[in-house]
């Protein structure tokens, strides 16, 4: 089929006829894709728009212990809409669906749907298309089933500020109302959704209103391989949002505490989603439990610039009920948050920065639940950076971050576990570029992360316990010649774990260590016009010790080496006609310890043609 | 006098806003002192280990550990695909996937998950994602019309895991298929707790 379409002629190019067509298929492993995709556009004849489209994804996997697993999902469309005057036209819908799981077994869903109607356009700000028409399906697994049954649909947009010529008062006012009815015998389907939204930009503030509502009637077969057994499922949702944004009122410095220079932006939604689910026929089969989530919660954002100082914060606050059918499984959830941020310039050569983060989410249950997990998150960020422009060629960024992140369980029950995990992070980073085909990056981190645990435990893993982590990151880009240009990485890594004991002072006993190398090298060649070539290589090194204590001393015990190394290469073309092709071929070797070497080769190609 | 009033408005709903509903963003509850031990989870400074934590959270049945080994966006899918049916009963997030959990947990009586690399593939680690493929058998003991039954489900999963805020590894994608079409697989027995 690749071939079929991309050596199609290329057509006259004023009459755009064909959008989009590609192909691809991708081995790895064991497992097999195929995917195709062709969509057609056409305006022929004049006053008639149609598009036809068609995606088929085929997927095998190959499995030793059990029949191969096969998917096959395909989805063709065409729609076509000849005018009968200027305003009014014809509309036609054809919708084709096949869903096919493990073909030994044959579990299949075919659903095809056509439709015909009117659009109507009385003019550019609104439209209103009815259409009429008959939705099929067929269900088969052991047994099978087909269903069939007559369908409308409705769906109309106003854009009523348009309308009322009111737009250039900054007013917008979108009205938007969709209906579908499926009266297939077993699954008979409705649907509605509405929404609204309108905004006023008043000069200097700007003020948007956003309210939807949806509500859907579907029926189902709950167990995918009997039919006897209908549910049904009710859904319900509605959104409300209001946003609100000021920016700074003049540009006159008044000092730094004019709170007319100060930009506001206020954001606050509320959204309730329910779905109810009940048999209609059949025996009573396991169905998911009745569910209603409601959320509600605003952000309130300001900032302000002042000289060379930019100044933000920001307070959000986040509600949330999931009700699940019965009181003891319900849960709230609140969360409040704090930023703030300071960007600063310096000078013409320096720049800082920092940003503070504090948030506390507290999940509530019922007090009669048996689930005990009333539970608190806490978390808190402080970021500092600077960063130092030495020449037009060399700068440096040092930065450093704290993050502290504490869950806890309130119950006794589970709250044995409570910890609080702190990391400290200090990474300076240095970028050089000593020529303008050339650029050097490295950078040095590193990492502590203590965990804290909130009582003793029975493990011997400590009160605590520590991670450490260094790494060096060096990278060098540069264009030995015209159409050519090299990346080299190198990584190298430390990591050690241990427990933290207190021995007049916490003290880290180290379990193990770990030290790793990465090298990564990558060309990028462009030997022709529309021709890349991309080869890459890397190597993986990695070596684990575990930490003994024997009388008195610590002995290193080797516990894992790790080897890895890929090479890949992707050419990418683009040819004549619309043709581009990407190739992409890659091995990667790995080998853990003195196991058996583990090779996986992977290849993909893909074939795209676009025309007009 | 109109911007006044404009600005008041706004004031007003601001304060409003806070006043009516905020959260301290700075403070915890205190926690009740434990009765039980604190179970098997190490912190999960490699994927591997997230991993463990699932698997003796399972065994464990602790609500406690099951929670942090996956992300707040947890995709959970499974492998019928099938048109026609709700779009929730072919996979979930987080706040459904700990729920079935707590549910499963307090009914099960026992429960045993072991895995193995599913043959034919290996795991794929790199520094900041993981990807692990798992063939496993879980047999869960829970209450079946007033007796005890043991549910045997077996299957194919895979878990996509990455490096959180925090540098630990928590799970963030799940995928699960059949073993075979004739027996349950662990989609099968979660679809039973929801």
């Amino acid at each position: 089929m690749i071939l079929a379409w991309t050596w199609l002629p290329a057509p006259a190019p004023a009459r755009e006829w064909i959008s989009s067509a590609q192909s691809g298929y991708s081995s790895s492993y064991h497992t097999q894709s195929w995917f195709d995709s062709l969509a057609v556009t056409g305006a022929v004849p004049e006053g008639t728009t149609w598009r036809l489209s068609h995606r088929l994804d085929l997927l095998r996997k190959e499995r030793v212990s059990s029949t191969d697993l096969r998917q096959r999902n395909q989805r063709v469309t065409f729609n076509a809409g000849p005018a009968v005057t200027r305003t009014l036209g014809w509309v036609l819908n054809l919708e084709g669906e096949e869903n096919a799981f493990e073909e030994s077994i044959a579990r299949r869903t075919i659903l095809a749907k056509a439709f015909g109607g009117l659009e109507w356009r009385p003019s550019r700000e609104g439209t209103v298309a009815v259409e009429a028409g008959v939705v099929t399906s067929r269900h088969t697994a052991e047994a099978h089933r087909s269903d069939a049954g007559f369908a409308e649909r409705l769906a109309t947009h106003w854009d009523l500020a348009q309308f009322a010529g009111m737009a250039d008062r900054g007013i917008r006012a979108d009205a938007q109302l969709s209906y579908s009815g499926d009266h297939r015998t077993d699954l008979p389907a409705r649907e509605t959704r509405w929404r609204w939204h309108s905004s006023w930009d008043h000069p200097g503030d700007t003020v948007s209103l956003t309210w939807s509502e949806d509500w859907a009637k579907t029926r189902f077969y709950p167990a995918p391989d009997r039919f006897e057994q209908i549910a049904r499922q009710e859904s319900r949702g509605r959104t409300g949002r209001i946003v609100w944004a000021r920016p700074p009122r003049t540009s006159n410095d008044r000092g730094l505490f004019d709170p007319r220079l100060i930009a506001l932006r206020v954001h606050a939604e509320a959204s309730t989603d329910d779905n109810s689910y009940n048999m209609t026929a059949g025996t009573p089969a396991t169905l998911p439990n009745d569910t209603r989530t409601s959320s509600r919660g605003y952000q309130i954002e300001s900032s302000r610039v002042w000289r060379s100082l930019r100044i933000s914060s920001g307070y959000r606050y986040r509600w949330t009920k999931d009700r699940f059918g019965e009181a003891r499984r319900d849960q709230t959830g609140e969360t409040g948050e704090w930023t703030a941020g300071l960007e600063w310039r310096l000078s013409s050569s320096d720049s800082a920065g920092a940003k503070v983060i504090f948030r506390a989410t507290s999940y509530t249950v019922p007090g009669d639940s048996s689930f005990f997990d009333d539970r608190d998150q806490g978390e808190r960020v402080v970021e500092i950076w600077w960063k130092r422009r030495v020449s037009e060629v060399l700068s440096v960024r040092p930065q450093f971050s704290f993050r502290s992140f504490r869950q806890i369980f309130i119950s006794e029950q589970l709250s044995a576990n409570n910890n609080t995990d702190d990391v400290y992070l200090l990474a300076p980073a240095i970028s050089w570029i000593p020529a303008p085909s050339t650029e050097f990056a490295q950078q040095f981190a590193i990492r502590a992360h203590y965990r804290y645990f909130d009582y003793e435990r029975t493990d011997p893993q400590g009160r605590g316990t520590l991670y450490r982590k260094a790494e060096s990151i060096s990278g060098l880009r540069f264009s030995p010649m015209l159409h050519t240009t090299c990346h080299l990485g190198y990584v190298y890594r430390y990591e050690d774990f241990g427990g933290l004991y207190d021995r007049e002072g916490w003290v880290q006993a180290v379990d193990w260590d770990r030290r790793s190398h990465l090298v990564d090298l990558q060309l990028s060649w462009t030997p022709a016009r529309g021709l890349s070539v991309d080869p890459s290589f890397g190597l993986e090194y990695k070596r684990s010790f575990n930490h003994r204590r024997q009388d008195g001393d610590v002995v290193r015990i080797e516990d894992d080496l790790f080897r890895r190394h890929y090479i890949a290469m992707v050419i990418t073309w683009r040819g004549p006609s619309g043709i581009d092709l990407d190739l992409r071929v890659a091995r990667r070797v790995q080998r853990f310890g003195k196991s058996e070497k583990d090779r996986d080769d992977r290849w993909q190609l893909t074939l795209s043609k676009g025309l007009g | 006098m109109i911007k006044r009033i404009h600005h008041g408005a706004a004031l007003a709903v601001i304060v409003l806003c806070l006043a009516g509903c905020a959260k301290n963003p700075f403070g915890l509850r205190d926690a009740q002192d434990p009765v039980q031990d604190e179970g098997t989870y190490v912190t999960p400074i490699d994927p591997v280990i997230a991993l463990d934590n699932l698997r003796f959270a399972m065994i464990e049945q602790n609500i406690g550990h099951y929670v942090q080994v996956f992300s707040d966006s947890l995709s959970y899918r499974f492998d019928y695909l099938l048109a026609d049916r709700p779009d929730t009963l072919s996979g979930w997030g987080y706040a459904e996937e700990t729920r079935i959990a707590r549910n499963l947990f307090s009914a099960a009586g026992n429960i045993s998950l072991v895995w193995m690399t599913t043959p034919g593939r290996s795991d794929q680690l790199s520094d900041s994602t993981a990807v692990f493929y798992r063939t496993y058998t879980l047999d869960a003991v829970v209450m079946d019309a007033d007796t005890l039954a043991t549910l045997s489900c077996a299957g194919d999963v895979i878990f996509y895991l990455e490096r959180n805020s925090i540098d630990l590894w928590w799970v963030q994608d799940w995928e699960d298929f059949h073993e075979s079409a004739q027996r349950l697989s662990w989609a099968d027995l979660k679809s039973r707790f929801r």
